[in-house]
């Protein structure tokens, strides 16, 4: 009998507690609110899972030493920049290979893009060492070697937001912002590094560069204007790519552990997730990472010829 | 407070004094008698001269052998209480902390006091093993140390002077920035005068022209010189700063290399070329700053510890340009050519005959080209040929999964 007072089944506590008592009703509620909580403190702290992969093309020909990513809110594409290939491949969101483009195979090596409102295609082409505008309509194509001061540009990556273009040069690690007309706008400097950035992302009204030597990431206001240096608490071995969450999370991947590092928005470490591998959920060389507008964390990594996608 | 207790609490707080007292004096009386113990019974084996210095470290000047030492058994060589550095931070706790920032000695960053002290005395300051150069020359053969010119704190053998001996945050150990170290001693008003025309009147990076140990040029010249820098400055220095363009202007086959997905155009406010080479003279032909491997290291400290750090590594891997295109390539880890050609170039048996590499073999996970470094790690791993993981099964099954 007393082993019956004191072991029950889930059924037996709901029955209890719906027909017959309504104090067990509230203790049902009490204990599902904390399994809920607990679920939903476990996922937040889980480290991120992996949802798809875009690899190469419909011909089974696998990306070479893929760069970047540029993520289309508009058609909800994905366009991975397959450098060593020289070509550009599209992915619907839910990974489906959609097309390739190497404009009659005249890309050499690159290495950025963006895909504009008007059927602009802006191409970063290390191998011309120029940015190149094609016009997807009229399929005409202009190359442009960046001066500034007289020095000539050494474009890596690019972003663009509200119509402007910012490009990082690799000869001075400076950013510098253009117009659609490639007219100078504005220039980014890291005061603190000699050496300049190695990535950086432009988002919600801010430009947030990474600079290796210092391990810090500068926030800049449109104009240039410096506004806050974050000092990140954990030493990384060779940070190369940065990515800030929807929540203002930022997220480093370091290049040589094969990792990716998360801080708050003060620069103090929170954790790490994933390591070097070839298989799912592994990375290998990471180029450059980013958040898709679905909030996804893309992950582009040129060892392993590819791009992975993770989520919560 | 007593007067309020009964007597049996007041009996119960005499007897936790007692007992109080009691063990204090046990501890006391067994820390005498083992220290005593090592004063009177260690020294009558291991006679006390061997331990005379000028320096001797305070425990064994105690007679307190048993601080470090266990008399009877240890896992650790020398009857060690702990492992080599384990056992020295128990007392140097500050150190420890210290060393822990910037870049590290190799020896002390594999806790190997022992390489440069004496842990029972000396007759050298900080217990040094030895005369300070010579304790660094055992290590750093390939130093040259004849030169017609001798930078006298090298000849006098103080190397402390310039690097620290443990820990710092300048590369090649330097206590501070070159040109700051340069300046302590060599006055900066009194260089700008023996340095007139000096762009912008502001003199700095001595080491571009000087060689810090000791040169047979005058002056501590290096043994190299840039051309531009022996006939006329103003080829390079027009107006405003020298940038990557000019150097480019004439080292076109660069210019080339540098159209590669990855290159070391590295920022530097534009001149990332004098980041590895000095533009006025050099010790080596292409006027590198330093050593290769030192050049490298000092951004790539990470592979470099790496390496240090794994029980299988490649031999001969001081030459990073043998392997690495060191200005820019399109290959993965900037080599040379691809994973496979770079390897075969010496491994010849292996390109012909070995598990299918190549265009044809594709590596199931991700669709990649088979190459060497799909399970190859040269710059090292703890498994032997530097296998990413255990040759017997583990790394085969990596693809193989229905074996």
């Amino acid at each position: 009998m007393a082993k019956k007072t004191y072991v029950f089944s889930v059924i037996e506590i709901i029955e209890v507690g719906i027909m017959k008592n309504i104090k067990w009703k509230c203790v049902i509620v009490c204990i599902c609110y904390i399994i809920l909580r607990t679920i939903s403190c476990y996922a937040q702290n889980t480290p991120w899972h992996w949802i798809l992969t875009l690899r190469g093309d419909a011909s089974r020909k696998s990306m070479d030493m893929p760069y970047s990513l540029y993520v289309d809110k508009a058609t909800s594409r994905y366009y991975v920049v397959d450098t060593y290939n020289n070509r550009l491949l599209s992915f619907s969101k839910k990974g489906k290979f959609l097309h390739a483009f190497s404009a009659n195979q005249k890309l050499k090596l690159p290495m950025a893009m963006i895909h504009d409102s008007n059927s602009i295609l802006w191409i970063v082409e290390r191998g011309k060492n120029a940015l190149v505008k094609i016009n997807l309509k009229t399929k005409a194509i202009n190359v442009f070697h960046l001066k500034f001061h007289s020095m000539e540009l050494f474009p890596d990556r690019m972003h663009e937001y509200n119509g402007i273009i910012y490009l990082l040069d690799k000869m001075t690690g400076n950013i510098y912002a253009f117009s659609k007309e490639l007219k100078l706008l504005h220039c980014f400097k890291a005061p603190n590094s000699s050496l300049g950035f190695i990535d950086f992302k432009v988002m919600r009204g801010a430009l947030w560069a990474l600079a290796m030597e210092d391990q810090s990431i500068y926030r800049f206001n449109l104009n240039g204007d410096l506004i806050k240096v974050i000092h990140l608490s954990k030493k990384m071995e060779f940070p190369y790519s940065l990515a800030i969450g929807p929540t203002g999370m930022i997220y480093v991947a370091d290049r040589h552990k094969n990792c990716i590092f998360v801080f708050d928005g003060s620069g103090e470490y929170r954790y790490s997730f994933l390591n070097l591998g070839q298989d799912r959920g592994k990375i290998y060389y990471p180029s450059e990472i980013d958040f898709d507008p679905w909030g996804r964390l893309c992950i582009v990594e040129e060892g392993n010829g590819r791009v992975e996608i993770f989520g919560r | 407070m007593a007067d309020c207790m009964d007597p049996i609490s007041r009996n119960k707080h005499i007897i936790k004094i007692i007992l109080s007292i009691i063990t204090c004096v046990v501890v006391i009386l067994y820390s005498y008698n083992s220290f005593s113990y090592s004063k009177n019974i260690c020294f009558k084996c291991h006679k006390k001269s061997q331990f005379a210095g000028k320096v001797i470290h305070p425990p064994v000047a105690k007679g307190e052998c048993v601080v470090c030492h266990n008399p009877h058994c240890s896992k650790y060589k020398g009857l060690l209480r702990y492992k080599e550095a384990e056992l020295c931070y128990s007392c140097h706790k500050k150190e420890k902390q210290i060393f822990a920032n910037g870049i590290e000695h190799e020896p002390v960053r594999k806790g190997q006091c022992l390489t440069c002290h004496n842990p029972h005395s000396s007759n050298f300051s900080y217990l040094i093993n030895g005369k300070l150069s010579n304790r660094c020359f055992k290590c750093h053969k390939k130093l040259i140390r004849h030169f017609a010119y001798i930078h006298p704190p090298f000849r006098n053998g103080n190397c402390i002077a310039c690097h620290d001996p443990h820990h710092a945050n300048n590369s090649l150990l330097l206590k501070a920035t070159a040109d700051d170290i340069c300046f302590s001693c060599h006055k900066k008003i009194k260089m700008l005068k023996v340095h007139k025309g000096f762009p912008c009147n502001n003199i700095g990076d001595c080491l571009s022209c000087h060689s810090p140990h000791g040169s047979n040029n005058k002056y501590m010249m290096r043994k190299y010189l840039h051309k531009p820098y022996k006939e006329n400055c103003s080829i390079c220095h027009k107006k405003g700063k020298v940038t990557a363009e000019d150097c480019l202007r004439c080292h076109k086959d660069i210019s080339k290399k540098l159209l590669s997905i990855h290159n070391h155009l590295l920022g530097a406010h534009g001149n990332g070329c004098i980041i590895c080479h000095s533009p006025h003279a050099g010790d080596s032909k292409f006027l590198l700053r330093a050593p290769q491997v030192l050049l490298c290291r000092k951004c790539h400290e990470d592979t470099y510890e790496r390496n240090q750090d794994s029980l299988y590594v490649h031999p001969n891997i001081s030459n990073c340009a043998e392997c690495h295109q060191v200005h820019g390539s399109s290959r993965l880890a900037m080599l040379k050519e691809d994973g496979n050609k770079v390897c075969t170039r010496c491994h010849e048996t292996q390109g012909k005959f070995t598990h299918p590499i190549g265009a044809q073999a594709r590596d199931p996970r991700t669709g990649q080209e088979m190459t060497c470094v799909t399970c190859h790690h040269p710059m090292g791993t703890n498994y032997k040929y530097e296998l990413k993981l255990s040759g017997k099964e583990d790394l085969c099954i990596q693809c193989h999964r229905n074996y």
